[in-house]
């Protein structure tokens, strides 16, 4: 379990308890965080679930596979180098605390 | 008169003639002993393993129930209840990628195969599966170690006994309700723990679970983990014994597996259909049905003899022989329709794992004990005890 | 009258198009009704993650009830709409329950998906022959897919399409025996180019899949009331512990004929470019529609892309605010470990341009037909997929040479550099 805080487009943090093994994307879905729009429900095939990983903490995520990367040059706003797919993203408890933030626009 | 008394010793030591007369002249037939009905043909009982409707499972799915069970288990709760509550066991249960937990039991297999090398004659229960399958499942459900201070012995001990009943009062003895009492305290201390410091194991995963907004009651958590403790212990265990117990009898198929260990699986799910240590559960009946001529009354129960299913010749040709090149397709080992079971799959890959192991240390075995004393259960069905020689 | 914005289905354009109302300035009241029981969800893990196991139906949630509060859009789940006055402007509601009630609307946008279609043959009915559509179904089919693992007894697919061909893969990561009956001699020969087809179809060979091609489902064995095999009419029989059908959905359109709206004689509510239906009050979204082009034809789309862009469109015409949308339909489709994605409409395609290596599993096929590139399928190579899209919506079309060429930068290629790039080429979803 890892404790999340996703800060929507508007400023607004939420803190997100989300279970081991579930993508960001879920966790942040389920609890009706705004700003996630994740047309292909987590299928990396959209780019619609980008995020700013908290650059200071980005490399202790497992990197992006070939399939994500080519998938984040597509994404709606600007590309970042804390630019992630929150979709591709599994919450593990070495996590928690992390900070993400959601773009102002997906599409 | 014919008589058919799940919880006589002779049906614990061979059920297989008195299943033949059922299905050849009693296919519906009540045992006043067992206080229901007997469905003993193939067709019969996956009719009703599929139509849950008729055949609930709500009322208890044992064949003599340990109290406050029914309605709190998987097994005990029929769809659409169920099958919510089986998406949340089953996702934690699957979630553990199989291929993760390969490693692990291999190790544990090496560990407790070892000391068999040399011995000559020891008892395959004691010896080798009983520290096997406490120890797969200690790793899969994430519970205490011995290194953490847990006490795997008694574990094993109380899951033994919560499935054996008596065979003269036919229920469960004081022993069998006191292991039981146990195993539910135990588990509700791991359970405790787990809600405490949840870590990512299956125990932390089913009592967190949720599906809109749906979760398993404490009650639920509980007699689930107690439920998944028996079947990992006493099932595994109790299929391992009668494995090695074919292997043992069988040379001929031994020597094929021993030569060639990709034969095992094929000889793993013979084994499944020859002699199942799950042979007979129960259901109740929600109406009246007709089956061969008797009317089966709303309210009675049914049993379901799956190792009965699984030696009818109207299923499976020449169904009394072990031959591990058959291929039994659709053999009742592990029963089926939506309660089919839940740990399948770590099921076949654990045995074969352990008997791959076993046979590197001890590829040449045969039975020592003529007669063997087989668990007094109305359900499960395995030797107390098998003392193997080389 | 009420001021009420109603969306009728909860699905991915359901969805989509009131989130789109919201946002785009509808400030009264916003009902979004759903049939199914369940809180919106999203479909495609449901052949593939969910049936596996890997997942749990929390998350599969496609918006969480508490963002659609907040965003006041008032979520009712379990409650059918029977019937469309469109002289009153009301709805017939039935709950879950049973209860009746009316509802009037200012605007409408129907959204009600489409239902999965079923053979007419004896035992079509019976309780282990499956079909996969919501969740509900998938339930079902995952106990099915259980009990055949637990029997040792195989799956039969009635349908190489999308749904059956993940739905295998599903059930051979599982361990499970399958079989898949395809009545076409190859395998989603109306949405791949030839050479994808045979690639797919070894592909789920070497998994352990008995596919055979060509094979008519004449009739189901029974023994009870159970199917326990498929019969073809080359006279084989194919032991089934279940059934998966998966021959294609029929667009739910009752609502809307009932109501006197033109809906297609094969199933759909005719809608144009904009998502409009010709009662100025309602709009379509999704695979409840079929669309009407420019040249008169009807083009279905059955895809999570023209969900969402059809949703957002139905929205903006009830505001007033006609959007059309003409994006390159794009599909994704993933099958073991690979990622079919497709860009594009290839129907009328005579010749086929390959890009890398089908062996070494990454590689795309252009289709096209004479000059005009019409679509581009892609395996496990999404750079290639999102370069064909920008090339269809600029309406690019490269020399073949130019694609099959691995050292063309095919993302430099859509970029327009300057008065000497090459013509753009008509709008894509224009039949050539």
């Amino acid at each position: 379990m890892a404790h999340i805080t996703f800060v929507e487009p508007s400023g607004q943090a939420r803190s997100v308890a989300v279970t081991d093994g579930w993508s960001l994307m879920q966790g942040a879905t389920a609890a009706g965080v705004e700003g996630i729009v994740a047309e292909c429900g987590g299928s990396c095939a959209c780019a619609t679930c980008h995020c700013y990983v908290d650059e200071a903490r980005a490399a202790e995520l497992p990197p992006p596979s070939a399939a994500e990367l080519d998938m984040l040059a597509h994404v709606a706003a600007e590309r970042r180098p804390g630019s992630r797919l929150a979709c591709q993203i599994k919450a593990t408890p070495a996590l928690d605390g992390l900070v993400v933030t959601l773009p102002e626009r997906q599409e | 008169m014919f008589r058919f008394d799940p919880y006589s010793p002779a049906i614990d030591a061979d059920p297989f003639a008195f299943y033949r007369r059922l299905r050849d002249e009693y296919p519906c037939f009540w045992s006043p002993e067992a206080q229901m009905w007997v469905l003993s043909r193939y067709a019969d009982i996956v009719s009703a393993l599929q139509d849950w409707q008729t055949y609930s499972s709500a009322r208890g799915n044992l064949m003599t129930e340990l109290p406050g069970r029914a309605g709190a288990t998987l097994g005990t709760t029929d769809p659409p209840r169920h099958d919510r509550l089986r998406a949340l066991v089953q996702h934690a249960f699957m979630k553990r990628n199989l291929e993760a937990l390969a490693e692990p039991i291999r190790d544990i297999a090496r560990e407790a195969a070892a000391p068999l090398a040399g011995c000559g004659q020891f008892d395959f229960i004691e010896d080798y599966s009983s520290r096997f399958t406490v120890r797969v499942l200690f790793a899969a459900l994430g519970l205490p170690t011995a290194r953490e201070g847990g006490d795997e012995t008694t574990v094993r001990e109380k899951a033994v006994l919560m499935v054996q009943s008596d065979p003269h009062t036919r229920t469960k003895g004081p022993e069998h309700i006191a292991a039981y009492n146990w195993m539910t305290d135990y588990a509700s201390k791991v359970i405790a723990e787990r809600r405490a410091n949840p870590r990512n194991d299956l125990i932390s995963h089913f009592s967190m679970a949720e599906i809109d907004g749906d979760r398993l009651d404490e009650r639920e958590v509980l007699l689930t983990t107690t439920t998944l403790i028996m079947a990992g212990i006493e099932s595994l265990g109790g299929f391992m014994a009668m494995f090695a117990l074919n292997l043992a009898d069988h040379p001929e198929a031994r020597r094929a597996v021993v030569a060639d260990p990709a034969l095992l699986p094929e000889a793993i799910e013979e084994s499944l259909r020859y002699n199942t240590s799950a042979q007979r559960f129960r259901r109740c009946l929600q109406k009246d049905v007709e089956l061969h001529g008797q009317t089966m009354r709303a309210g009675d129960f049914v049993c379901l003899a799956y190792g009965s299913g699984n030696r009818d010749e109207r299923q499976f040709p020449d169904p009394d022989r072990y031959d591990i090149r058959r291929k039994p397709r659709g053999h009742l080992g592990f029963g089926g329709g939506v309660h089919a079971c839940l740990g399948t799959a770590i099921a076949r890959l654990a045995v074969k794992i352990a008997f791959d192991e076993f046979h590197r240390v001890v590829p040449d075995y045969h039975r020592v004990q003529q007669q063997l004393p087989w668990m007094p259960s109305s359900t499960f069905r395995s030797p107390l005890q098998l003392e193997l020689a080389d | 009258m009420s001021a009420a914005m109603v969306v009728v289905g909860a699905g991915q354009a359901g969805v989509q198009a009131a989130e789109a109302l919201r946002a785009g300035g509808h400030d009264g009241e916003l009902l979004l009704i759903g049939a199914e029981p369940h809180a919106p969800y999203h479909r495609p893990p449901l052949s593939k993650a969910w049936l596996a196991g890997e997942v749990e139906a929390a998350q599969l949630a496609l918006r969480a009830p508490e963002l659609l509060a907040r965003k006041r859009i008032a979520l009712r789940s379990g409650v059918a709409v029977t019937a469309i006055d469109r002289g009153a402007c009301r709805l017939a509601l039935r709950a879950a329950d049973g209860t009746h009630s009316a509802l009037d609307y200012a605007g409408l946008v129907l959204a009600t998906g489409a239902t999965p279609r079923r053979l007419a043959l004896p035992g079509a009915d019976a309780a282990n022959v499956h079909v996969l559509r919501s969740r509900d179904d998938a339930q079902a089919l995952a106990a099915a897919l259980r009990d055949c693992a637990a029997r040792a007894l195989p799956l039969v697919v009635v349908g190489g399409g999308f749904i059956g061909l993940e739905v295998a893969a599903t059930a051979r990561k599982l361990g499970i025996a399958v079989t898949v009956l395809e009545a076409a001699p190859r395998l989603l020969a109306r949405a791949l180019a030839p050479l994808l087809s045979d690639w797919f179809a070894a592909l789920h060979r070497a998994r352990g899949v008995e596919l055979v091609l060509g094979a008519a489902v004449a009739g189901f064995a029974l023994e009870g009331e159970r199917v326990v095999a498929v019969q073809t009419a080359d006279g084989r029989r194919h032991p089934a512990g279940a059934v998966l059908v998966g021959v294609g959905v029929r667009a739910d359109d009752t609502l809307a004929r009932a109501a006197g709206l033109d809906c297609d004689a094969a199933g759909g509510i005719v809608v144009d470019d904009c998502a409009r239906t010709a009662d100025p009050r309602i709009t379509a979204a999704g695979d409840c529609t079929v669309r009407r082009l420019a040249d008169g034809t009807l083009l279905r789309l059955e895809s999570v892309h023209n969900a969402t862009e059809q949703g957002k469109s139905a929205a903006a015409a009830l505001l007033g605010q006609p959007r059309p949308f003409t994006a390159t339909p794009w599909f994704w489709s993933d099958q073991y470990e690979f990622k079919l994605q497709m860009a594009g409409l290839s129907a009328g395609a005579d010749r086929w341009v390959r890009r890398g290596d089908p062996a070494a599993g990454a590689f795309t096929v252009f289709h096209y037909r004479g000059e005009r590139l019409l679509a581009a399928d892609s395996v496990n190579a999404a750079r290639e997929h999102l370069a064909a899209r920008k090339l269809l919506d600029a309406g690019v079309w490269p020399a073949p040479a130019l694609l099959a060429d691995p050292a063309t930068d095919l993302a430099a290629l859509a970029a327009p550099s300057g008065p000497d790039s090459a013509a753009a080429g008509p709008p894509p979803l224009s039949r050539p």
